[in-house]
């Protein structure tokens, strides 16, 4: 359950191109000017006219302009606009019912239960974590965990359909899923518990996550502490090795999404030589919106929100575990990957990646463009020994 | 007029206004859903998108000609923004895609594609994918036959005080533009996805 901070360290920007790189492969998807380009190059045939080639930028201008008129990164993070359908005279005085019902009955009951879940949770938290030791607090911890993020699916009315056999405890295998905000843990966790690596969050989730998770054995880390990142590669070889720990979830796209569309997958979860077993989870927002804007909204303001809602209703797959190909690397791996979690889930695949929220693309995709376009213009001048100018 | 920067929706007023600011190029669900997507670009809803908010769209940032069609399009109120892109509907003529293109060609904005103009737009089309010298030939050849040009057709010559000479004088006309573009079928057309609700 990563939390987006706009933190920038040394050594993000080599990080950065780094994962770009394969990205630019699937840009041409969106840049379909380059068609243009192609076509154009094809008319003109055997014509050296250098001129008209110079100032004809038709196919990029035309994707500079389809980009201002829509673009799919910034619609990976757009909500949903569920269209009001309560303006009308036999429908209004329903949905004002409706209103009531959610605010002024399930919400005061639904806190209460989650207010009591948690005291009680923090009780025996204490209790368990000071009495007992060793493998008997690792399993009591993990059940109370479980327990707790059972209460809290309870919080928001979780109608959650799950499909495929249930994860189990064991080495050599991490699971990776689609990202839409922290409840994505949560869903999972009241049916599995799992260990999670997410960035350090401040407040009570914060405060959450260095108690009871790291009980669990969660891994933080600091998006702006570069060496952490290091330090993070290695503790996940650690604990996917050890058959102690709980099984490992990662979300590779590192950033909340809005269950509509599915960003790059980092590759570290990949490279861990290890089964990596997909789960999709694709959430029904009729009732609820589900996607997390962190930098909108707070995570309390967030749950409140769930909270205030009917339900949160949502279909988890847990799909068949894979294995790297003898002909694949990390990153053709999560990619094939990524395509299966979009496919089961019914979500749109872009090639961006979601840091893009902070950084601007490296320069490094438009040089893949602009070499096409030079190659075009280089094949117009004579070869070097015939010209006489 | 009901176009503040804070006002929600477009009245049908509204839209005819932008609808006649702009040729009548986009119909009036295609000037809503413009409106929406300015609305969103314009994160803290000054009433223009500043330079900023458009190389934050990343397909726009990877652009070759981003720093010029950014400049073209920043800092521009939602009548004139989408007056500018009504040069690319479908509706649109040859002439105003043309003169889209003149436009981002004519870096100084002195109505003439002079050879500095040229020398920028060919940097950023091709990067460092071509040396210098490179670029040098074929902005040298270009402008010879710019010159063939004015030979045969005597074009140009009339807004260009006579000094169209073998280089480039006082830069390309919009009128020679035409010419020289007559070959090229394939103009920049976008359209807005209106959506089927």
């Amino acid at each position: 359950m990563p939390k987006d901070s706009p933190g920038k360290g040394i050594g993000e920007d080599e990080f950065f191109a780094a994962e770009s790189t394969r990205a630019s492969e699937e840009v041409e998807r969106v840049t379909s000017g380059i068609e243009l380009e192609r076509e154009a190059s094809k008319t003109f045939g055997s014509d050296t006219a250098i001129l008209p080639r110079l100032l004809d930028a038709s196919g990029v201008l035309q994707d500079a302009a389809s980009a201002i008129i829509d673009d799919t990164f910034n619609a990976c993070f757009a909500f949903s606009d569920n269209t009001a359908w309560n303006w009308n005279f036999y429908l209004f005085p329903l949905w004002c019912f409706g209103v009531a019902l959610r605010y002024l009955v399930l919400f005061p009951i639904r806190l209460a239960w989650i207010v009591t879940c948690t005291l009680l949770f923090i009780l025996f938290f204490t209790i368990i974590h000071n009495v007992t030791r060793g493998k008997l607090r690792a399993n009591l911890e993990r059940d109370l965990v479980h327990l707790y993020a059972a209460c809290f699916v309870i919080s928001w009315t979780g109608v959650i359909k799950y499909h495929g056999p249930k994860p189990t405890q064991r080495s050599g295998h991490v699971y990776v899923a689609n990202h839409t905000s922290i409840i994505d843990y949560i869903v999972l966790t009241q049916v599995t518990p799992f260990s999670s690596i997410a960035q350090q969050n401040k407040g009570w989730v914060g405060f959450i996550q260095n108690t009871a998770m790291d009980a669990i054995h969660c891994i933080r880390f600091n998006r702006t502490e570069s060496k952490d990142r290091e330090m993070v590669q290695r503790r996940l070889r650690e604990h996917v090795a050890n058959p102690d720990r709980l099984p490992l979830l990662i979300f590779p796209e590192g950033t909340c999404v809005n269950n509509e569309y599915c960003v790059m997958f980092k590759k570290g979860a990949f490279d861990l030589g290890c089964k990596v077993c997909p789960i999709a989870i694709k959430y029904n927002k009729i009732f609820a919106e589900t996607f997390w804007h962190s930098r909108r909204m707070s995570f309390t303001t967030y749950l409140l929100k769930l909270m205030t809602s009917w339900a949160v209703v949502a279909d988890v797959w847990y799909m068949e575990p894979q294995e790297m190909g003898p002909d694949e690397d990390s990153i053709q791996f999560a990619e094939r990957v990524r395509g299966m979690i979009c496919e089961r889930a019914g979500i749109k695949p872009v090639p961006w990646d979601g840091m893009l929220k902070y950084y601007r693309p490296s320069p490094k995709m438009t040089e893949k463009r602009r070499a096409q376009i030079a190659s075009n213009l280089v094949k117009l001048l004579p070869p070097k020994d015939g010209h006489l100018d | 007029m009901g176009l503040t920067a804070s006002s929600l929706n477009l009245t049908q007023y509204d839209v005819e206004e932008v609808q006649e600011h702009c040729g009548g190029k986009f119909n009036s669900r295609e000037i809503q859903c413009l409106y929406k997507r300015f609305r969103t670009l314009d994160k803290r809803h000054k009433g223009y998108i500043s330079e900023d908010e458009l190389m934050s769209i990343p397909e726009l940032a990877i652009s070759p000609l981003a720093p010029r069609v950014t400049q073209v399009f920043q800092n521009l109120n939602f009548k004139d923004f989408c007056r500018v892109l009504a040069a690319m509907s479908d509706r649109a003529t040859r002439e105003d895609k043309l003169d889209f293109m003149f436009r981002v060609y004519d870096v100084d904005r002195d109505g003439y594609i002079s050879f500095s103009d040229l020398e920028t737009i060919v940097k950023h089309l091709v990067g460092s994918s071509l040396n210098e010298e490179q670029v040098g030939e074929l902005i040298t050849r270009a402008m010879g036959e710019l010159a063939e040009l004015r030979k045969k057709t005597g074009v140009g010559r009339g807004g260009d005080d006579g000094r169209s000479s073998p280089s480039l004088g006082g830069g390309i006309t919009f009128d020679e533009f035409r010419v020289i573009m007559k070959g090229n079928t394939k103009l920049p057309t976008v359209k807005v996805p209106v959506g089927f609700d």
